[in-house]
């Protein structure tokens, strides 16, 4: 395995990142993936780890990076926006380019919010290769509500009861102040950005080829998904797998039904 | 200026592992290095990068810092092969990443010419660095949070070795939620966990009576869940003077495990050993020390015992 750990993007507000080199010759195509929210993030991480390898293996370079105020980039959780993340996702593919000779195609790949990060930053980032949307998130604000759920579920956890409800947290949020979910300091901005994304609807076309995957216990197709992708002109696939970015009895570090769908779709594109 | 830069080194078996180093100011750096353990699969950040900020503290004072990942985790090559999270739990509690804490040792060893060490970590971690210490004397002392005292499996059934403190608040928290309707709806559609409930009734209804020793024995089942190398790790540290801080979470079933498993059976044993480790718990807290205030605590907690032991 050729994999490199490193900082990027100047001395201040560094990213963390890890570089796979494609293990043979490479391709001509890479990606930057982009990773889910919060703690998701760190139930999903060793998926990401081999699906990267999984890609290296078919002659992809990747690049796997934190945003900031996550992992091991610089920054705490609380100072940064979405906003800010699609910037950061702009200075990682700035960097793939800058490390790696030869790239012709450069795609995203995503999980769950990442996934909607990548849609979104896509065309700013000049994404002229797949785009592959791993369970993305599409309504924003049922997002958020789900998340402020854990706070309440840690109240009753700790206090043997709901001190503050679901109301009263979002006032605190609109008042600017901080609400702690499993040690995520939530602030107003990014609940806010959280609040107003509404990816469903959305029906700008993808420049490249564009890949939605429905994550489930059974493989049934939701209609949000597929309204999505149908609006985005993408393909969607239906996978099973258990929700591997939230704590389950499985240990996850593979998602072998998703890995294939993903590189069957991927070996199908011209 | 302290400086924070990325790292790769072998395992005992070649297996490749990535980390971050934390170095302090040279004006201020101390010869002794802590090392963070990874808990569970939370990989070198731990939940809600809870280690950044234990390393931001701890380089404060003046100590090089290094936290990594362990074989199959994380960033690091390998592979698990455990499929579930409790047999992986379980194994990591019997020693799995001693040899990789070894091996951390010996890197930062070399590279900074140290041969004095605390181990630090949460749940698995903390259980990590006990089992290294045994028998290390380069280990001088180990902070251990939430540090688990029994074996987890998923093939257990760990309504049989509930403490008397988890049944407590189990009980008080089936009895607040008989007024919940959401509580009979998952009590009647077969999601509640029945095991759990009957011993908590029965216990009530049908105070134990002291069996004789054999008749507590069921045939093809251990009688107890507690991890056999806990003890004698901790002892082997304590009789060598080396010291330990554990900080449990007033909220975590780890706390009750430690006092029913271990705190009774060795009491007497404990107190000769009083002057070399200190046991505190922050009420509240769960296991994870989600809240800002509980990490605060923690952090003091740890920064008192270090300034008083190793400064």
């Amino acid at each position: 395995m050729n994999e490199t750990p490193v900082f990027f993007a100047g001395k201040q507000d560094r990213l963390f990142g890890v570089l796979h080199r494609p293990e043979q010759e490479g391709n001509g195509q890479a990606f930057v993936f982009c990773h889910p929210f919060a703690e998701e993030k760190l139930w999903a991480h060793r998926v990401f780890v081999n699906f990267a390898r999984e890609l290296a293996r078919h002659g992809y370079a990747v690049l796997r990076f934190d945003y900031r105020g996550y992992g091991d980039s610089d920054g705490e959780f609380t100072d940064y926006t979405l906003t800010q993340h699609g910037e950061d996702i702009e200075r990682a593919v700035s960097f793939l380019h800058e490390q790696v000779d030869g790239i012709r195609k450069t795609g995203l790949l995503g999980l769950r919010l990442g996934a909607s990060l990548a849609w979104l930053s896509a065309e700013r980032c000049g994404i002229n290769g797949p785009l592959i949307l791993w369970d993305p998130v599409l309504d924003g604000d049922e997002y958020v509500q789900e998340f402020l759920r854990s706070n309440l579920t840690t109240q009753l956890a700790v206090y043997g009861e709901v001190r503050e409800n679901r109301e009263q947290l979002i006032e605190k949020l609109q008042r600017n102040e901080l609400v702690n979910v499993d040690g995520y300091e939530l602030g107003r901005e990014v609940y806010q950005g959280l609040a107003a994304m509404q990816l469903a609807g959305h029906d700008a076309k993808s420049d490249g080829p564009a890949l939605v995957v429905q994550i489930g216990r059974t493989g049934k197709q939701k209609r949000q998904p597929a309204g999505f992708a149908e609006g985005i002109g993408a393909e969607l696939r239906c996978v099973v797998e258990e929700p591997f970015w939230r704590e389950i009895k499985r240990f996850y570090y593979r998602a072998d039904n998703l890995f294939s769908a993903t590189l069957d779709w991927l070996e199908a594109q011209p | 200026m302290s400086n924070t830069y990325p790292v790769t080194f072998d395992n005992q078996d070649g297996v490749r592992l990535h980390g971050i180093m934390h170095e302090p100011d040279a004006a201020i750096r101390k010869p002794v290095a802590i090392l963070l353990l990874s808990p569970g699969v939370k990989m070198r950040v731990a939940p809600h990068r809870l280690y950044n900020k234990m390393a931001a503290r701890l380089v404060e004072l003046g100590y090089p810092v290094f936290r990594f990942d362990f074989y199959g985790l994380g960033d690091a090559e390998g592979d698990v092969e455990e499929a579930m999270l409790a047999d992986l739990y379980g194994s990591i509690q019997i020693g799995r990443y001693v040899g990789d804490t070894r091996a951390a040792m010996q890197w930062v060893s070399e590279k900074y010419d140290i041969e004095r060490f605390l181990l630090a970590g949460l749940c698995g971690g903390a259980i990590t660095g006990l089992l290294t210490a045994k028998g290390d004397a380069r280990v001088e002392g180990l902070l251990g949070l939430g540090i688990p005292v029994i074996l987890d499996s998923a093939k257990m059934d760990k309504s049989r070795f509930l403490t008397d403190g988890e049944m407590n608040s189990l009980h008080q928290r089936y009895i607040r939620k008989l007024f919940s309707p959401k509580y009979w709806l998952r009590l009647l559609t077969f999601q509640s966990d029945y095991k759990v409930i009957w011993r908590i009734l029965k216990r009530k209804l049908m105070p134990p009576k002291e069996a004789p020793a054999d008749a507590k024995k069921v045939q093809g089942e251990p009688d107890d869940n507690t991890n056999p190398l806990f003890a004698p790790a901790f002892f082997d540290m304590v009789d060598s003077g080396r010291k330990i801080l554990f900080i449990f979470s007033g909220s975590d079933r780890l706390d009750w495990e430690y006092e029913d498993k271990f705190v009774r059976r060795y009491a007497e044993r404990l107190k000769q050993h009083e002057p070399h480790f200190k046991v505190t718990t922050i009420p509240e807290a769960n296991h994870i020390l989600s809240m800002s205030e509980w990490q605060q605590v923690m952090l003091d907690q740890s920064t008192d015992w270090l300034n008083r032991h190793f400064s």
